[in-house]
């Protein structure tokens, strides 16, 4: 399996666990890759620090783990980070957070980072959110992206593909009827009672990918997830893995 | 034995059931304790929805008896009404269980002679707690509300449900109040919470609960299956605790 969705940093709120974690995870649930972006990032006023810090400790773990890099656009010299985590990290992703980083995704200064990252091929990820609202206590309430404003950038940037992270069941069909070529979501935060059978009828197996959401949540509840649901094998492993990969452009490990 | 004790149906027709069950097996799961909330989950049920809930819950419970352990639904604002219900589904039905959920705080005085006859009756009572960040509903108890109900009544057997939606507290306000147990059920699989529930109490008063359908069988019982803990520990939590105060 591919793990599209996992972080790693720290979090003010609560203590997280961090790469000697992850990696037993990975090994003792036949998870052979994952995508991983910097959680300090979130947080870090300049997120390219966290991005710095990540790149130097998943070093010797090049050949399972892939670096996304934490970008926000308002920020000066994005470029110049982008351009960093591409050419010296291998970066295949970039990670976005509108909420925590305070723009829209409508804001015009997000078109320069889409295309930049359709020109090279990298995917961008959108963190709905990280935290049930109803657990954010004694500070603001951190409100999660909504998924038509995810959307509606899927299709205002029909070059660049768009991997929405954390959307809740019932909430892709919102981004849009149907869902932009150029439009996934990973499993992470989509739960509910048959959650993959009813994603897999309603959108196809080529448009989900499996994610954790790990450190924040438990990265079995996402692996029994879809080692229980009732559906088919190469559908199984397209979640898995298969469309991880091929978006990610990524092969082998 | 696997046993969920929180599972919600939504009504007593066989393709919901035995959708319900389908996931269960895929899932490892023996035996399910159902409530019903009604069929339209209104905050402050009317006498009329208590009793089509246990009507619903009868339904499922005679049709699998094997499988559905029930609650009955009951409600401070209709006494009588749940007094009957306690009578016709516990008493006198194969429920075993007694379902609080937002219409009214757990010690609340007007339940005394619910929690009474539950006591009469041997039946432990789940309520429905949270502690929430964004404001709770009108009358929703929380984990404080329960230890006040159950130092009301040592040899009351009651659990909290959600383990009160704030996991880094509740253990420890339940603490010194051991007729008090909590699930583990609903809310997002954040990593960690059965590990930091086990730090105040100990595994006997932790019940695996899924919050199925509105969650997922698979996500939720990884809470406990990821858990630092002996495998003796996770099969108590897993079914055994409930099993022994089910009786079954």
């Amino acid at each position: 399996m591919f793990d599209i969705n996992v972080k790693l940093g720290h979090w003010p709120h609560r203590p997280v666990r961090g790469l000697d974690a992850l990696l037993r995870y990975m090994a003792s649930n036949d998870v052979s890759g994952a995508a991983v972006s910097s959680l300090s990032s979130v947080n870090y006023l300049n997120p390219q620090d966290g991005n710095d810090e990540l790149a130097k400790l998943i070093v010797p773990h090049r050949d399972r783990l892939v670096l996304l890099a934490v970008i926000r656009p308002d920020f000066t010299g994005w470029r110049d980070d982008f351009m960093r985590c591409v050419d010296e990290y291998g970066a295949r992703g970039v990670v976005l957070y509108p909420n925590y980083h305070r723009y829209a995704l409508a804001d015009g200064l997000v078109t320069p980072l889409a295309a930049l990252a359709a020109q090279h091929l990298l995917p961008v990820f959108i963190q709905a959110g990280l935290e049930d609202a109803r657990r954010q206590f004694d500070r603001p309430i951190m409100l999660d992206v909504l998924a038509p404003e995810m959307g509606a950038f899927a299709k205002a940037h029909p070059d660049t593909t768009v991997v929405a992270l954390g959307l809740k069941f019932g909430q892709p069909e919102s981004a849009a009827d149907p869902l932009p070529d150029n439009f996934y979501f990973d499993t992470s935060n989509y739960e509910t009672m048959g959650e993959l059978e009813t994603a897999v009828e309603k959108f196809g197996p080529g448009k989900i990918l499996f994610g954790t959401n790990f450190p924040l949540f438990t990265p079995l509840a996402n692996v029994n997830k879809l080692r229980m649901a009732d559906i088919s094998s190469p559908d199984s492993q397209a979640i898995g893995e298969i469309n991880a990969r091929r978006l990610l452009g990524t092969c082998g490990g | 034995m696997v046993i969920d004790s929180h599972v919600h149906i939504l009504n007593a027709d066989e393709a919901h059931l035995t959708k319900l069950l389908h996931a269960a097996d895929r899932a490892g799961i023996d035996r399910l304790c159902i409530s019903s909330l009604s069929r339209q989950w209104v905050e402050f049920p009317t006498a009329d929805q208590l009793d089509e809930a246990a009507c619903d819950v009868l339904a499922a419970c005679e049709r699998y008896p094997d499988r559905f352990i029930g609650f009955t639904y009951v409600s401070a604002d209709h006494v009588a009404k749940s007094l009957e219900l306690l009578d016709r589904c516990n008493a006198n039905g194969p429920c075993r269980l007694v379902k609080l959920w937002i219409s009214q705080y757990a010690d609340d005085p007007r339940l005394d002679p619910i929690f009474a006859r539950a006591l009469e009756l041997d039946a432990a009572v789940m309520a429905h707690t949270f502690v929430k960040a964004t404001g709770n509903m009108s009358r929703e108890s929380t984990y404080h509300h329960v230890v006040s109900r159950a130092r009301q009544h040592p040899q009351l057997k009651i659990w909290l449900a959600h383990y009160s939606g704030r996991w880094e507290e509740a253990a420890r306000v339940i603490r010194d109040t051991p007729n008090v147990c909590l699930d583990t059920s609903g809310g997002e699989p954040e990593d960690g919470i059965v590990d930091c529930l086990l730090r105040h109490i100990p595994a006997e008063r932790v019940f695996f609960g899924s919050d199925a359908p509105g969650r997922s069988f698979a996500v939720q019982m990884a809470k406990v299956l990821s858990a630092n803990v002996t495998e003796d520990q996770r099969a108590k939590m897993l079914g055994e605790n409930i099993r022994r105060w089910l009786r079954v």
